[in-house]
């Protein structure tokens, strides 16, 4: 197992390589001079070529690279001129709320996904097997900020019982009960869709599964059809659930921005959707390298929870 | 594939059989696109006898075990006929009621060694769940029960075994395993379904050799289910032949196989691989394939296979006899070799 993760861990050095070469490459292909969009369309020919020189922006595009990369080993990701503070540490500050966001949500669908998956797949072509179906296909056909703004209006502005945003800050300075009550919709908001990926190929799998001839083993030996989902079916279908489960977490990232934008949630999402309107380069590459970076750990924690629950892998 | 000695008879009790299968019938889909794939079978085993089911790929042998067990996948069913265990009638019972009979009455291994046990689970965890679930042991007294049933079925370093998992076993070790599984709350009945394909010949013989001594020793009565009648040979005490569904020939293992009273039987015999031969080869393969069930025979189901065929065969079904006369039950028309078979037995049965 362990050399497992170690082979699978120096996989990994040739795509967090080719991120940054792709985040390096964006600043370059996004129109528009940086020095025009740091000093404003008004400033002297001088001023911006100082600029330049000091940005490194006249030196070959390959010793660019690697500048790029020195300051990103120091951490340095530039400067951030909407937040007026460095990258890095508007990053820093955004990348727990975003964690938290993202983290309770996959929980969330992981967990009821499952749950519902199952719940179904006991009982195929019941009712309750159909509308598990037809909350799957409601989900799966919604975008997820329509569902952000139906769930503001019918919890927040009618119902009242919860807040609708303005969460200043996630690391609990006004108590739990706010943190959670903050967090409700913008979670179940970001986890309904995958919610309803993960229920579905839960239930298919385990119906994959379920005809196999171990299954009959089981029965014919008199374990109880409870037993036979839970402790047979569900575990033999775990890989596909949980690779289904490592690429919602990706897609969950890029819903992140979505979600925190229509909830004004303090995080990496939200700092970028600022970004990108004001054009602040620095910090959409920084945003991006970071979640791209995240994605890519994140696939890496699957692979090994993958190989754990088939042990065929975990011993090759 | 151990043809030279048969077990001797054993003497049948008095109190009647233990498993009974009475005019069975099991179908697949309903109304117009039902298919008919077990007519009307009726076996029975006695207690400790060792009972042979044989015929072809596809004649419905697992079918009629499963139904028995209550075990047909989705879509099959059963419609007609009884399962008595014991003269209790199991047809019908929903599955919280079949669930004490499985295992601890009637055990099954079923056709596919490979793919039985279950991959995700070590060896030790599923032989010992219904040990703690439902037989109220303690988990190192099950443990403790699992290492002796791992050796008892020759499986080394046993307590070892326990925490491998299925695909690091050799398929004869899987095999193994999976009988000890089945014979784990000593049941009354053991219907091992084609036990030894997909296993070379000399761990088939191992296996036979094993699950007839466990049968002995244990007292279980045995439902050996197999195409090939030389695998009965060593091992059944009676033998039924089944051919699309339906019974056509039961008979003492020593009877049949000297005075064989259906086509299809003796064209199985005549197609035993003899274990004496270097080449294992088939002797006489019977020409042609059996029906399928979606395309139903008329009359006989074997006509367009059979040499004796003749007019009646292609219209009439025939009746399976009840045996009460000088010789065994057969289901043929023409019953080409009468007057050998009364010769071979001296018409004294
Ligand atoms: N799930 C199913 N749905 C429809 N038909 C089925 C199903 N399972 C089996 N059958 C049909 O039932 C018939 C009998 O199958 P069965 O498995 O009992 O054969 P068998 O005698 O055990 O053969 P084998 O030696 O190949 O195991 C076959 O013709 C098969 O096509
Ligand atoms: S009934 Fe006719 S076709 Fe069928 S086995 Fe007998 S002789 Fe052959
Ligand atoms: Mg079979």
């Amino acid at each position: 197992m362990l050399s497992f993760i170690f082979n699978r861990g120096l996989q990994i050095v040739p795509v967090i390589i080719g991120v940054t070469l792709a985040t390096f490459l964006l600043a370059q292909i996004i129109p528009g001079d940086p020095a025009d969009v740091l000093l404003g369309s008004m400033a002297s020919e001088e001023a911006r070529q100082q600029l330049r020189v000091a940005l490194g922006l006249n030196e070959p595009i390959y010793v660019q690279y690697a500048i790029y990369l020195k300051n990103l080993l120091q951490g340095d990701l530039g400067q951030s001129f909407t937040f007026a503070q460095p990258v890095t540490q508007v990053i820093v500050e955004r990348l727990f709320n975003t964690s938290l966001l993202a983290v309770a949500a996959i929980l969330l669908a992981s967990v009821a996904g499952v749950a519902a998956g199952t719940w179904a797949a006991l009982r195929p072509g019941s009712v309750r097997d159909q509308g598990l179906s037809v909350i799957v296909l409601f989900f799966n056909s919604m975008p997820s900020f329509w569902l952000g703004l139906v769930l503001i209006l019918i919890f927040g502005l009618h119902l009242r019982l919860l807040p609708i945003g303005g969460m200043q800050d996630a690391t609990g300075s006004s108590g739990i009960g706010s943190l959670v009550a903050h967090m409700a919709l913008p979670t179940i908001t970001l986890a309904a869709w995958s919610l309803a990926v993960i229920a579905r190929m839960t239930r298919s799998s385990i119906l994959d599964v379920i005809n196999s001839d171990y299954i009959r083993t089981a029965r014919s030996r008199g374990v109880s059809e409870v037993r036979i989902v839970l402790c047979h079916a569900l575990p033999n279908a775990m890989p596909s659930v949980i690779t289904v489960i490592g690429m919602q977490m990706g897609f969950l990232l890029s819903g992140a921005v979505l979600t925190e934008t229509v909830f004004s949630w303090p995080g990496i999402g939200l700092a970028m959707y600022q970004a990108i309107s004001t054009r602040d380069i620095p910090l959409i590459q920084g945003g991006i390298l970071v979640l791209a970076v995240a994605f890519v750990l994140i696939n890496f924690a699957v692979d090994i929870l993958y190989a754990y629950f088939n042990p065929k892998i975990k011993l090759g | 594939m151990i043809l030279a000695q048969s077990s001797p008879l054993r003497p049948i009790s008095a109190n009647g059989p233990v498993l009974e299968l009475k005019n069975l019938g099991v179908a697949y889909g309903r109304g117009a696109a039902s298919v008919q794939v077990v007519h009307d079978v009726s076996l029975a085993v006695e207690r400790g006898e060792a009972l042979g089911i044989v015929g072809e790929s596809g004649c419905g042998k697992s079918q009629t075990m499963l139904a028995a067990l209550g075990l047909l996948p989705r879509g099959g069913r059963i419609t007609s006929g009884q399962v008595l265990l014991e003269g209790q009638d199991l047809v019908g019972r929903s599955p919280r009621q079949m669930r004490p009979v499985r295992g601890r009455e009637i055990a099954l291994i079923s056709q596919d060694a490979l793919t039985s046990l279950n991959p995700a689970m070590t060896i030790g965890k599923q032989m010992a769940e219904p040990m703690i679930h439902y037989g109220g042991m303690s988990r190192s007294a099950a443990r403790q029960r699992c290492t002796e049933l791992l050796d008892l079925v020759g499986i080394p370093g046993a307590a070892a075994r326990l925490a491998s998992y299925p695909h690091e076993l050799s398929g004869g070790m899987r095999q193994r395993a999976l009988i000890a599984m089945a014979i784990s709350a000593n049941p009354k009945v053991l219907i091992a379904d084609e036990p030894t394909t997909a296993l070379d010949v000399t761990t088939q013989s191992q296996i036979l050799r094993l699950i007839d001594s466990l049968r002995k020793e244990l007292g279980m009565a045995l439902i050996l289910i197999t195409h090939d009648l030389g695998v009965v040979a060593g091992v059944a005490d009676r033998v039924a032949v089944l051919y699309a569904g339906r019974v056509v020939e039961t008979a003492e293992t020593e009877t049949l196989f000297a005075a064989p009273r259906h086509p299809y039987t003796k064209a199985l015999l005549d197609s035993i691989a003899r274990i004496e031969d270097d080449v294992a080869e088939r002797l006489n393969p019977i020409p042609g394939l059996p029906p399928d069930p979606r395309n139903p025979v008329s009359g006989c189901a074997f006509h367009p296979r059979c040499e004796y065929s003749r007019e009646i065969c292609r219209n009439a079904l025939p009746i399976l006899e009840d045996g009460t006369g000088a010789q065994h039950p057969v289901r043929c028309h023409v019953d080409p070799f009468v007057s050998s078979s009364l010769r071979a037995v001296g018409g004294a049965r």
